[in-house]
Protein backbone atom coordinates (compact mmCIF):
# COMPACT_ATOMS: atom_id res chain seq x y z
CA UNK A 1 0.00 0.00 0.00
CA UNK A 2 1.06 3.55 -0.36
CA UNK A 3 2.58 5.60 2.09
CA UNK A 4 -0.04 7.96 2.51
CA UNK A 5 -2.65 4.95 3.39
CA UNK A 6 -0.07 3.42 5.99
CA UNK A 7 0.10 7.15 7.60
CA UNK A 8 -3.76 7.77 7.77
CA UNK A 9 -4.74 4.18 8.58
CA UNK A 10 -2.50 3.93 11.37
CA UNK A 11 -3.30 7.33 12.49
CA UNK A 12 -7.29 6.42 12.79
CA UNK A 13 -6.00 3.18 14.90
CA UNK A 14 -3.86 4.82 16.87
CA UNK A 15 -6.91 7.16 17.88
CA UNK A 16 -9.62 4.51 18.32
CA UNK A 17 -6.87 2.65 20.68
CA UNK A 18 -4.51 5.53 22.61
CA UNK A 19 -6.61 8.42 21.97
CA UNK A 20 -5.28 11.74 21.36
CA UNK A 21 -3.11 10.79 18.21
CA UNK A 22 -2.76 13.85 17.09
CA UNK A 23 -0.64 14.51 20.33
CA UNK A 24 2.13 11.79 19.01
CA UNK A 25 1.22 12.78 14.88
CA UNK A 26 5.07 12.66 14.66
CA UNK A 27 5.88 9.46 15.84
CA UNK A 28 3.12 8.12 13.67
CA UNK A 29 4.20 9.44 10.74
CA UNK A 30 7.73 8.37 10.95
CA UNK A 31 6.93 4.79 12.52
CA UNK A 32 4.08 4.68 9.36
CA UNK A 33 6.77 5.71 6.70
CA UNK A 34 10.19 4.27 7.91
CA UNK A 35 9.35 0.74 6.55
CA UNK A 36 9.41 1.91 2.60
CA UNK A 37 12.67 3.34 2.99
CA UNK A 38 13.71 -0.14 2.17
CA UNK A 39 12.24 -0.27 -0.89
CA UNK A 40 14.80 2.61 -1.88
CA UNK A 41 17.66 -0.13 -3.09
CA UNK A 42 14.79 -1.51 -5.58
CA UNK A 43 14.00 1.92 -6.78
CA UNK A 44 17.26 2.87 -7.52
CA UNK A 45 18.11 -0.08 -9.20
CA UNK A 46 14.49 -0.28 -11.63
CA UNK A 47 14.33 3.49 -11.66
CA UNK A 48 11.07 4.56 -13.89
CA UNK A 49 10.45 1.12 -14.77
CA UNK A 50 8.47 1.05 -11.17
CA UNK A 51 5.59 1.99 -12.79
CA UNK A 52 5.55 -1.26 -15.19
CA UNK A 53 7.08 -3.47 -12.12
CA UNK A 54 5.13 -1.86 -9.29
CA UNK A 55 5.91 -2.43 -5.59
CA UNK A 56 5.78 -6.74 -5.61
CA UNK A 57 7.51 -9.35 -3.30
CA UNK A 58 10.70 -8.67 -5.05
CA UNK A 59 10.49 -5.14 -4.03
CA UNK A 60 11.16 -6.04 -0.66
CA UNK A 61 14.65 -6.60 1.02
CA UNK A 62 14.41 -8.70 4.17
CA UNK A 63 13.89 -5.60 6.10
CA UNK A 64 10.72 -5.23 4.67
CA UNK A 65 9.36 -9.19 5.90
CA UNK A 66 9.81 -10.73 9.04
CA UNK A 67 13.01 -10.31 9.37
CA UNK A 68 12.68 -6.66 9.84
CA UNK A 69 9.71 -6.81 12.46
CA UNK A 70 12.34 -9.13 14.34
CA UNK A 71 14.53 -6.13 13.89
CA UNK A 72 12.58 -3.16 14.88
CA UNK A 73 10.65 -4.77 17.46
CA UNK A 74 13.95 -5.85 19.38
CA UNK A 75 15.06 -2.32 19.35
CA UNK A 76 11.62 -0.91 20.48
CA UNK A 77 11.71 -3.59 23.23
CA UNK A 78 15.20 -2.41 24.40
CA UNK A 79 14.03 1.06 24.06
CA UNK A 80 10.66 0.45 26.30
CA UNK A 81 13.15 0.60 29.56
CA UNK A 82 14.51 3.88 28.22
CA UNK A 83 11.49 5.98 26.26
CA UNK A 84 8.15 6.69 26.88
CA UNK A 85 5.87 3.31 27.01
CA UNK A 86 3.28 5.28 24.89
CA UNK A 87 5.33 6.30 22.28
CA UNK A 88 7.05 2.84 22.08
CA UNK A 89 3.67 1.29 22.41
CA UNK A 90 2.64 3.52 19.30
CA UNK A 91 5.71 3.13 17.43
CA UNK A 92 5.40 -0.65 17.49
CA UNK A 93 1.66 -0.34 16.51
CA UNK A 94 2.64 1.46 13.12
CA UNK A 95 5.09 -0.93 12.63
CA UNK A 96 3.55 -3.77 12.90
CA UNK A 97 0.37 -2.53 11.40
CA UNK A 98 2.57 -1.57 8.32
CA UNK A 99 4.20 -4.97 8.31
CA UNK A 100 0.58 -6.61 8.54
CA UNK A 101 -1.45 -4.31 5.99
CA UNK A 102 1.60 -4.56 3.39
CA UNK A 103 1.12 -8.52 3.71
CA UNK A 104 -2.66 -8.70 3.19
CA UNK A 105 -2.73 -5.96 0.84
CA UNK A 106 -0.28 -7.56 -1.79
CA UNK A 107 2.34 -10.31 -2.27
CA UNK A 108 5.59 -10.81 -0.08
CA UNK A 109 8.11 -13.10 1.16
CA UNK A 110 7.51 -13.44 4.80
CA UNK A 111 10.10 -15.50 5.61
CA UNK A 112 13.06 -14.30 3.28
CA UNK A 113 16.09 -15.18 3.72
CA UNK A 114 15.09 -18.31 4.97
CA UNK A 115 12.09 -19.00 2.81
CA UNK A 116 11.82 -17.26 -0.91
CA UNK A 117 8.43 -18.73 -1.55
CA UNK A 118 6.21 -15.63 -2.09
CA UNK A 119 2.47 -15.95 -0.36
CA UNK A 120 -0.72 -13.93 -1.83
CA UNK A 121 -3.06 -14.32 0.60
CA UNK A 122 -6.04 -13.64 -1.92
CA UNK A 123 -8.37 -11.09 0.38
CA UNK A 124 -7.80 -7.80 -1.98
CA UNK A 125 -7.55 -7.98 -5.57
CA UNK A 126 -4.02 -7.51 -7.38
CA UNK A 127 -4.48 -7.14 -10.88
CA UNK A 128 -2.80 -3.49 -12.13
CA UNK A 129 -6.15 -1.58 -12.55
CA UNK A 130 -8.29 -3.26 -9.85
CA UNK A 131 -5.36 -2.90 -7.16
CA UNK A 132 -5.44 1.18 -8.30
CA UNK A 133 -8.97 1.69 -7.78
CA UNK A 134 -8.53 -0.39 -4.42
CA UNK A 135 -5.71 1.41 -2.81
CA UNK A 136 -7.38 5.04 -4.45
CA UNK A 137 -10.86 3.92 -2.33
CA UNK A 138 -8.62 3.00 0.80
CA UNK A 139 -6.53 6.27 1.20
CA UNK A 140 -9.55 8.15 0.38
CA UNK A 141 -12.06 6.75 3.36
CA UNK A 142 -8.81 6.82 5.59
CA UNK A 143 -8.25 10.70 4.26
CA UNK A 144 -12.09 11.42 5.51
CA UNK A 145 -11.83 9.53 8.71
CA UNK A 146 -9.02 11.80 9.46
CA UNK A 147 -9.99 14.93 8.37
CA UNK A 148 -13.07 14.34 10.52
CA UNK A 149 -11.16 13.14 13.46
CA UNK A 150 -8.66 16.11 13.57
CA UNK A 151 -11.84 18.44 12.60
CA UNK A 152 -13.26 16.86 16.03
CA UNK A 153 -16.13 15.38 13.75
CA UNK A 154 -15.80 11.85 14.98
CA UNK A 155 -13.88 8.87 16.90
CA UNK B 1 -0.02 -33.44 18.24
CA UNK B 2 -0.89 -35.93 15.67
CA UNK B 3 -3.95 -37.61 17.09
CA UNK B 4 -5.07 -33.99 17.84
CA UNK B 5 -4.78 -32.99 14.63
CA UNK B 6 -7.07 -36.15 13.55
CA UNK B 7 -9.54 -35.32 15.71
CA UNK B 8 -9.97 -31.91 14.40
CA UNK B 9 -10.23 -32.79 11.17
CA UNK B 10 -12.42 -35.56 11.71
CA UNK B 11 -15.03 -32.63 13.24
CA UNK B 12 -13.74 -30.27 10.39
CA UNK B 13 -14.92 -32.88 8.39
CA UNK B 14 -18.52 -32.97 9.99
CA UNK B 15 -18.19 -28.65 9.88
CA UNK B 16 -20.22 -27.14 6.93
CA UNK B 17 -16.97 -25.55 5.84
CA UNK B 18 -17.00 -22.79 2.84
CA UNK B 19 -14.70 -24.09 0.13
CA UNK B 20 -12.82 -20.78 0.28
CA UNK B 21 -8.91 -19.59 0.37
CA UNK B 22 -7.27 -20.86 3.47
CA UNK B 23 -4.66 -17.93 2.93
CA UNK B 24 -8.13 -15.65 3.07
CA UNK B 25 -9.02 -17.24 6.42
CA UNK B 26 -5.47 -16.70 7.83
CA UNK B 27 -5.41 -13.10 6.87
CA UNK B 28 -9.00 -12.28 8.45
CA UNK B 29 -7.65 -13.21 11.33
CA UNK B 30 -5.37 -10.12 11.02
CA UNK B 31 -7.99 -8.12 10.33
CA UNK B 32 -9.81 -9.52 13.68
CA UNK B 33 -6.47 -8.89 15.87
CA UNK B 34 -7.13 -5.58 14.63
CA UNK B 35 -10.95 -5.70 15.61
CA UNK B 36 -9.85 -6.69 19.06
CA UNK B 37 -7.11 -4.36 19.79
CA UNK B 38 -9.98 -1.26 18.98
CA UNK B 39 -12.52 -3.05 21.40
CA UNK B 40 -10.46 -3.95 23.90
CA UNK B 41 -10.31 -0.49 25.28
CA UNK B 42 -14.37 -0.22 25.33
CA UNK B 43 -16.05 -3.22 25.46
CA UNK B 44 -14.52 -6.57 27.11
CA UNK B 45 -17.16 -8.89 25.83
CA UNK B 46 -16.63 -7.85 22.56
CA UNK B 47 -12.50 -7.51 23.33
CA UNK B 48 -13.22 -11.87 23.78
CA UNK B 49 -15.30 -12.24 20.96
CA UNK B 50 -12.83 -10.75 18.71
CA UNK B 51 -10.28 -12.31 20.28
CA UNK B 52 -12.14 -15.99 20.01
CA UNK B 53 -12.66 -15.34 16.15
CA UNK B 54 -8.91 -14.60 15.52
CA UNK B 55 -8.19 -18.02 16.92
CA UNK B 56 -11.27 -19.72 15.40
CA UNK B 57 -10.09 -18.64 12.17
CA UNK B 58 -6.47 -19.88 12.68
CA UNK B 59 -7.97 -23.03 12.89
CA UNK B 60 -10.43 -23.12 10.16
CA UNK B 61 -7.53 -21.89 7.94
CA UNK B 62 -5.76 -25.23 8.84
CA UNK B 63 -8.93 -27.55 8.97
CA UNK B 64 -10.41 -26.11 4.95
CA UNK B 65 -7.51 -26.55 3.67
CA UNK B 66 -6.99 -30.40 5.02
CA UNK B 67 -10.70 -30.97 4.39
CA UNK B 68 -10.50 -29.61 0.28
CA UNK B 69 -6.67 -30.51 -0.11
CA UNK B 70 -5.53 -27.19 -0.77
CA UNK B 71 -2.64 -27.89 1.64
CA UNK B 72 0.82 -26.30 0.59
CA UNK B 73 4.16 -24.57 2.09
CA UNK B 74 2.62 -21.51 0.64
CA UNK B 75 -0.27 -22.02 2.67
CA UNK B 76 1.77 -22.77 5.93
CA UNK B 77 3.85 -20.12 5.62
CA UNK B 78 0.95 -17.74 5.10
CA UNK B 79 -0.58 -18.97 8.76
CA UNK B 80 2.82 -18.79 10.53
CA UNK B 81 3.41 -15.06 8.95
CA UNK B 82 -0.46 -14.10 10.20
CA UNK B 83 -0.37 -15.82 13.32
CA UNK B 84 2.91 -13.31 13.83
CA UNK B 85 0.90 -10.39 12.83
CA UNK B 86 -2.09 -11.27 15.09
CA UNK B 87 -0.03 -11.81 18.22
CA UNK B 88 2.29 -8.27 17.21
CA UNK B 89 -0.90 -6.63 17.08
CA UNK B 90 -2.69 -8.19 20.08
CA UNK B 91 0.03 -8.24 22.58
CA UNK B 92 1.26 -4.31 21.28
CA UNK B 93 -1.51 -3.29 24.11
CA UNK B 94 0.25 -5.69 26.97
CA UNK B 95 3.40 -4.58 26.09
CA UNK B 96 5.45 -6.44 29.18
CA UNK B 97 6.00 -9.60 28.72
CA UNK B 98 3.77 -10.22 26.00
CA UNK B 99 5.57 -8.57 23.47
CA UNK B 100 8.62 -9.80 24.20
CA UNK B 101 7.32 -13.26 24.21
CA UNK B 102 5.77 -12.50 20.60
CA UNK B 103 9.60 -11.50 19.32
CA UNK B 104 10.57 -14.90 20.85
CA UNK B 105 7.82 -16.78 18.44
CA UNK B 106 9.37 -14.71 15.79
CA UNK B 107 12.62 -16.07 16.04
CA UNK B 108 11.13 -19.62 16.50
CA UNK B 109 9.08 -19.32 13.26
CA UNK B 110 12.34 -18.15 11.41
CA UNK B 111 13.96 -21.21 13.14
CA UNK B 112 10.77 -23.40 12.88
CA UNK B 113 10.09 -22.85 8.57
CA UNK B 114 14.27 -22.93 8.01
CA UNK B 115 14.56 -26.58 9.80
CA UNK B 116 11.09 -27.50 8.59
CA UNK B 117 9.75 -28.30 12.06
CA UNK B 118 6.94 -27.11 13.73
CA UNK B 119 8.00 -25.13 17.45
CA UNK B 120 6.21 -21.88 18.05
CA UNK B 121 4.44 -21.29 21.43
CA UNK B 122 0.08 -21.12 21.64
CA UNK B 123 1.03 -17.25 22.90
CA UNK B 124 -2.25 -16.31 22.09
CA UNK B 125 -4.21 -19.15 23.39
CA UNK B 126 -2.56 -18.49 26.78
CA UNK B 127 -3.09 -14.58 26.96
CA UNK B 128 -7.00 -15.77 26.18
CA UNK B 129 -7.27 -17.71 29.60
CA UNK B 130 -5.65 -15.26 31.72
CA UNK B 131 -7.24 -12.21 29.79
CA UNK B 132 -10.95 -14.07 30.20
CA UNK B 133 -9.55 -14.34 33.57
CA UNK B 134 -8.39 -11.10 34.27
CA UNK B 135 -11.66 -9.45 32.85
CA UNK B 136 -13.93 -11.88 35.00
CA UNK B 137 -11.95 -10.68 38.33
CA UNK B 138 -12.53 -6.70 36.97
CA UNK B 139 -15.99 -7.15 36.30
CA UNK B 140 -17.44 -9.60 38.47
CA UNK B 141 -21.22 -8.74 37.17
CA UNK B 142 -19.48 -10.44 33.74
Amino acid sequence: MNIFFHFLFNYVVVNLCFGNAWGYVAVIFVSSVLIDLTHLPYLAKVGSGVVKKRFGAESRTRFHELYGLILASSILGVLFFFVDTAIIQISALCIILHFAVDFLAGKSMPFYPVSKRVVFLDIFPYGYRSKFLFEVAATSITGVLFWLEIANLVL
Amino acid sequence: MKRVRAATDRLGASLPLPNVSPNAVSGLSIITSILFMIFSRFSFGLAVLFLLSTLALDWFDGLIARKFNRSTEEGYLADIASDRFSEGIIFVMFFFPWFYLFILNCVLSMVSVARKSHFILPLRHIFLILYVISGFLAFPAL
